[in-house]
């Protein structure tokens, strides 16, 4: 029963600090812009406007248009309820494979795909091409380096895992970090892929496909997107910094400490990754395969030297 | 006898199948008249279903024991029989004979050629019937002789068109296939030292003979009808020219029996094999599923598409197949056995999605009067049952989370994972290469498989056909695709006990190390049961929470100008970054011809691009080899000058170097 | 790769370096006006119901881009809406606000109108200065349709050629008092 309810709290806390992530990460940008930028809880206050408003569906839409956005959004709670984040390792024996991670999210990149296609705009569907080349061109980096960091922490598991894992531990966790880091950016459209921030449809990859959506739809997409980008920034801190996590007694003291360690984890990472945003540019789309083989390449070099 | 006794049941729906067939065939010679011509279909397709209930039986309650089906008085070498490993390929190949004769007895309906439908039936019959016979056959000569039965109807069923593209097309087959069988046939001479009519299973290699000849030549026997690369150039031909539900048999069914030879030849023959094999196994394997995936992402053509997914396919069942023979010498004992069991899964599940997706294509083809993926689109919602199935197929063929294949990839690249711990430092990095690319090529199959269905099925319609399409046949054309996408369904759920069943009855082949099965299958069901959760809060989300709201209909966001179908993504578009990062491997050329409308007027041009895509294995391989065939003919043609002197001498010359070949051999 | 020295460069100079330009409050004083509007809606975005962050579209109508200008320095450093619950989004689905500026012409009425019928209700319309107010002094004009509220329903008239970025939240602000009664 605790494993039960210690997953169902992991996944609480991801749904409801997946906003104030995002917030985080607009207020620091805003800082290094010399703004003051919006409160930090000014994406709860989005999601809430947006529940109130009326939802607009395309008349070429069909049911896919429908599915995309509670099916992302669910397989995405069911991804903060599988992999450990607040807790030491997975609840339950067998869950929290990093290949049924890398599955589960591109199956809920494939649906915006799909989605974004199914309005037959123009938008909609440069920007499913972008993503779909970026999530498949992805796959490899992403498994090279979740694998290098479990090899790490336990032999013959696949379970995402960081105890044991220190990145000062071994010059190949260092780098797989690093290759994570790559991987964590292109799949949560962040810099040097996309810009999150843009308005000209031209540059957009994932803003481009939920260009259509609106109202509660729409809220369920950016929520969607936030737990993503969440759920990366707290394993990059894990394994940077595997502490404060939940080991076997389920008291609230534990719990309650986990959580705040883990919203000062989220907040440190949001700033570096404001600083990075507001450091690089974004790299044309066509030199995608540069950044994307690069990062695959780190993984790659992660995981032989954690095997020599 | 009890009726769950395996040896009672299997034979019997197992001798029924055999004579409906050729009952079917019979049928299809005799009743030529237009009414009658979908009886031969019924008929088949109803002894397939025997077929598959007789294979499914054995798989759960025959033991691994060997059944007789056939078997004639002296003449031993003529019995058929089912064991251990050709119960499996039974079982698929008859899942996909059902699903796609059925198919089919709707479906030809529409085909032109009215007049040679029976001719057609009668073909599909024999092909049929050699698919079956092979993985029945107990020795070389009958396996010899289904496989040709195979061939030959599978030629005439590729050229039934009898257009130009197609006859083009069957000649390559023809000629890539016998090319084929005669290393087989060659082959199965130097292992069964010339006794063709003994059993598999007394045959080994004998002493002196270079393990190498007869492994190679199977490798170029069987990989040539598996379409592997080099020897592919038949399949995106061939496939796309014959009738969908005969593609989805070739596809689904005929490939994997070349896979089953491959596999009989090496569990009973010749393994263990020097590790180099092994290698070789893979490096092919791994060429051709990146090879074929590029190739699928960026072809036009929904069926050479699929085709060269099929190429892809098949290149990662041979790099599972590679990576158990290389892993018998050096790496761990279980990865072996893995490797060998999730070979056999996935080869269980392309059999099902592909035959599927092909069944589909061509639905979309007849439909839409086109295969090219640039004039399709938003066919969905008029084709609300169809298009759903065809989803499902697609995400199981992009090896996504519920499907069969999604377990197989995931158990294999685990596999692979589990053994870097416990290897020498060379395989290892065998291991992480073989797993690099196999997770590239299964992310490029998504992109394959999310092209395929997003831009065939979604956003504006892209010409007038596509526009008016109707819904097809439900009972007809879309069941026998809805029984195969609950079977790939089915291979997901019930992927933890499939696994447990066929490593159960391989136990013999490969050998079960311990708690192989628990390591194979750990952590499946969770994700299953994960799986089923997220999709009931999607559809309370969806009820209770998104529909609800009030919802208005309105056109597109077009930023003002109105959008036509002529501005959406076509496929092209869609796969362009693909095409421009794998330039290297495509070798695209593209030609823009530029001419003046008014010759006065050099301003005023007429633009026409045009994208021409070389074969790398065309410029290195099959060129310079028919340029060597076309100088030896030329040389050999100064023989046939009518001289009856050259003729005798060329004779008298044949005869001295046989005799003195013969006598040097002894 | 584009993550090179330079960034780090530029990091040192974010962390260790004395600011190149002078501090905004030596040579200006932050407008007090603005400050009391901007904080004034931000209440008033509170109290609405169900929503407490408004998102604007603008949409060109044909103006001279005199406020568009406007518009782009209400996001910079010294006016900084976004302290304010106000941001800008690429699409009006996702708007709550429509901001319309210039004399509506033929050519980009249909683009308005879709605009206006693709944002989801409830919306505020702006007729963003003069030209989308009156017609400016296009009125009249063969080339135009009108002003705003002949092509749309308007919400709140923003008057001025173009209208300062106090001016701008202070007409939103009306509207919003106007929307919450």
């Amino acid at each position: 029963m605790d494993e039960i309810i210690l997953s169902i709290i992991q996944m609480s806390f991801i749904v409801l600090s997946a906003p104030l992530a995002v917030g985080i990460v607009k207020k620091c940008k805003a800082f290094f812009q010399g703004r003051v930028g919006a409160s930090i809880f000014l994406p709860y206050h989005s999601i809430a406007t947006l529940f109130a408003k009326e939802t607009l569906v395309s008349r070429t839409a069909s049911y896919v248009y429908h599915i995309v956005p509670v099916f992302v959004f669910s397989l995405t709670i069911g991804v903060a309820f599988y992999v450990p984040i607040i807790m030491s390792t997975s609840a339950f024996s067998g869950m929290g494979s990093f290949f049924a991670l890398a599955g589960l999210f591109m199956l809920s990149s494939v649906l915006l795909v799909l989605g974004g296609l199914d309005t037959g705009g123009v938008f909609g569907g440069m920007a499913s091409s972008r993503e779909m080349t970026i999530a498949s061109l992805v796959e490899p980096a992403v498994l090279l380096s979740f694998g290098a960091i479990v090899l790490h922490s336990n032999e013959m598991s696949d379970s995402i895992s960081t105890v044991g894992v220190a990145i000062w531990s071994s010059p190949s966790l260092a780098l797989a970090t690093l290759a994570l880091v790559f991987v964590a950016l292109a799949e949560n459209a962040r810099f040097p892929v996309d810009n999150p921030a843009t308005h000209l449809e031209l540059t957009m990859v994932h803003e481009g496909m939920i260009l259509e959506y609106s109202g509660r739809q729409l809220a369920l997409l950016e929520w969607a997107s936030a737990m993503k980008l969440t759920i990366f920034a707290v394993i990059i801190a894990n394994v940077v910094w595997p502490f404060g996590l939940i080991f076997a007694p389920l008291t609230v003291l534990n719990v309650t400490s986990a959580m705040i360690i883990a919203l000062f984890k989220i907040a440190v990472v949001m700033f570096l990754l404001a600083l990075l945003e507001s450091t690089i540019a974004k790299m044309r789309f066509y030199r995608m395969q540069e950044y994307l083989s690069t990062a695959a390449m780190l993984g790659l070099s992660a995981l032989i030297i954690t095997l020599l | 006898m009890m009726l769950t006794d395996a040896q009672f049941f299997v034979p019997y729906l197992t001798q029924l199948e055999l004579v409906l067939i050729v009952m079917g065939i019979l049928s299809a010679f005799f009743m030529r008249r237009a009414a009658h011509h979908s009886l031969p279909l019924i008929i088949i397709a109803i002894g397939a279903f025997m077929g598959l209930l007789a294979g499914i039986g054995y798989m759960i309650v025959g033991d691994a024991k060997e059944i007789s089906i056939v078997s004639m008085k002296g003449l031993a070498w003529t019995t058929l029989h089912l064991e251990i490993l050709s119960g499996i390929f039974f079982t698929l190949i008859n899942a996909v004979v059902f699903a796609s004769t059925w198919f089919g007895i709707r479906y030809t309906t529409h085909l032109s050629q009215k007049n040679s439908l029976s001719g057609m039936h009668a073909a599909t019959g024999i092909f049929i019937l050699g698919m079956l016979g092979v993985v029945l056959s107990l020795t070389p000569v009958t396996f010899l002789f289904f496989w040709e039965l195979m061939s030959i109807a599978s030629f005439l069923l590729v050229i039934s068109e009898r257009t130009p593209e197609s006859i083009h097309a069957g000649l390559t087959y023809l000629i890539m296939t016998q090319l084929g069988a005669i290393a087989i046939t060659i082959g199965f001479a130097i292992v069964s030292e010339g006794n063709m009519f003994s059993p598999f299973a007394g045959m080994h290699l004998s002493q002196g003979v270079n393990v190498y000849i007869p492994f190679l030549l199977f490798l170029i026997g069987f990989g040539s009808k598996a379409g592997l690369v080099p020897l592919h150039a038949w399949l995106p031909l061939a496939h796309p020219q014959a009738p969908s539900h005969i593609s989805a048999l070739m596809s689904g069914a005929m490939l994997k029996v070349a896979l089953y030879g491959f596999l009989l030849v090496l569990t009973k023959i010749l393994l263990p094999l020097p590790p180099l094999c092994g290698v070789i196994v893979i490096v092919i394997g791994l060429i051709s599923a990146l090879y074929g995936v590029v190739n699928a992402i960026v072809e036009k053509d929904i069926k050479t598409m699929l085709a060269w997914s099929s190429i892809e396919n098949i290149g990662l069942l041979f790099t599972m197949v590679g990576t158990a023979m290389y892993a018998m010498n050096h790496g761990p004992a279980w990865l072996v056995s893995a490797s060998f069991v999730i070979a056999l899964f996935m080869a269980i599940n392309h059999a099902l999605f592909k035959s599927g997706l092909f069944m589909s294509a061509g639905v979309i083809a007849h439909k839409l009067h086109t295969r090219n993926i640039d004039n399709m689109g938003g066919i969905a919602n008029r084709m609300g049952a169809f298009s759903k199935i065809v989803l499902l197929l697609a995400l199981a063929a992009a090896a996504l989370p519920p499907a069969g294949a999604f377990f197989g990839e995931w158990a294999f690249l685990r596999a692979l994972f589990f053994s870097l711990g416990e290897s020498p430092i060379l395989d290892k990095i065998l291991y992480i290469i073989i797993f690099s690319v196999v997770t590239l090529v299964g992310g490029l199959g998504v992109f394959a498989m999310t092209k395929y269905f997003g831009i065939t099925f979604l956003g504006q319609p892209r010409s007038d056909e596509a526009k008016n399409a109707t819904a097809p046949d439900f009972k007809g054309e879309v069941l026998p695709i809805a029984f195969v996408m609950v079977g790939t369904v089915i291979m997901g759920i019930g992927a933890p006990w499939i696994f447990a069943s066929i490593l159960g009855d391989n136990v013999k082949l490969f050998g079960e190390p311990e708690g192989l099965s628990s390591y194979l299958t750990h952590g499946f069901a969770p994700v299953t049961i994960l799986f089923v959760v997220i999709s009931v809060v999607a559809y309370l989300i969806h009820r209770f929470i998104v529909a609800p709201q009030e919802t208005r209909m309105v056109s597109t966001w077009d930023c003002g100008q109105p959008i036509t179908s002529r501005m959406e993504y076509t496929g092209t578009g869609f796969a362009a970054p693909i095409h421009f990062f794998f330039l290297a491997i495509l070798q695209t050329k593209k030609i823009v011809v530029r001419t003046p409308i008014i010759e006065t007027n050099h301003y005023l041009k007429s633009t026409s691009v045009e994208l021409i895509r070389n074969s790398v294995f065309d410029q290195i391989f099959y060129t310079p080899i028919s340029r060597i065939m076309s100088f030896l003919s030329f040389l050999a043609r100064k023989l046939h000058g009518g001289a009856i002197g050259t003729y005798m001498v060329v004779m008298l010359l044949t005869i001295t170097v046989a005799l003195i070949f013969g006598l040097w051999m002894k | 790769m584009c993550f090179n020295m330079h960034v780090l460069a530029t990091w040192k100079k974010i962390f260790f370096d004395r600011s190149v330009t002078e501090s905004a409050d030596t040579f200006l004083q932050p407008s007090k006006e603005f400050e009391i509007i901007g904080n004034e809606i931000y209440q008033k975005i509170k109290t609405l119901r169900g929503r407490s962050a408004l998102r604007i579209r603008a949409i060109d109508g044909g103006s001279t881009n005199a406020e568009e200008i406007e518009l782009t320095a209400l996001n910079n450093a010294y006016y900084d809406i976004e302290r304010f619950g106000l941001s800008f989004v690429p699409s009006p689905r996702h708007a709550d606000i429509l901001m319309v500026s210039g004399p509506i012409t033929r050519n980009l009425a249909r683009a308005v109108k879709t605009a206006y019928e693709q944002t989801p209700k409830p919306c505020i319309v702006v007729a963003l200065g003069d030209g989308a107010c009156t017609g400016g002094i296009w009125r009249d004009s063969y080339a135009i349709v009108g002003k705003l509220s002949d092509v749309i329903p308007v919400d709140v008239h923003i008057p001025g050629d173009p209208p300062t970025p106090t001016e701008i939240l202070r007409g939103l602000l009306a509207a919003l008092s106007a929307k919450s009664e």
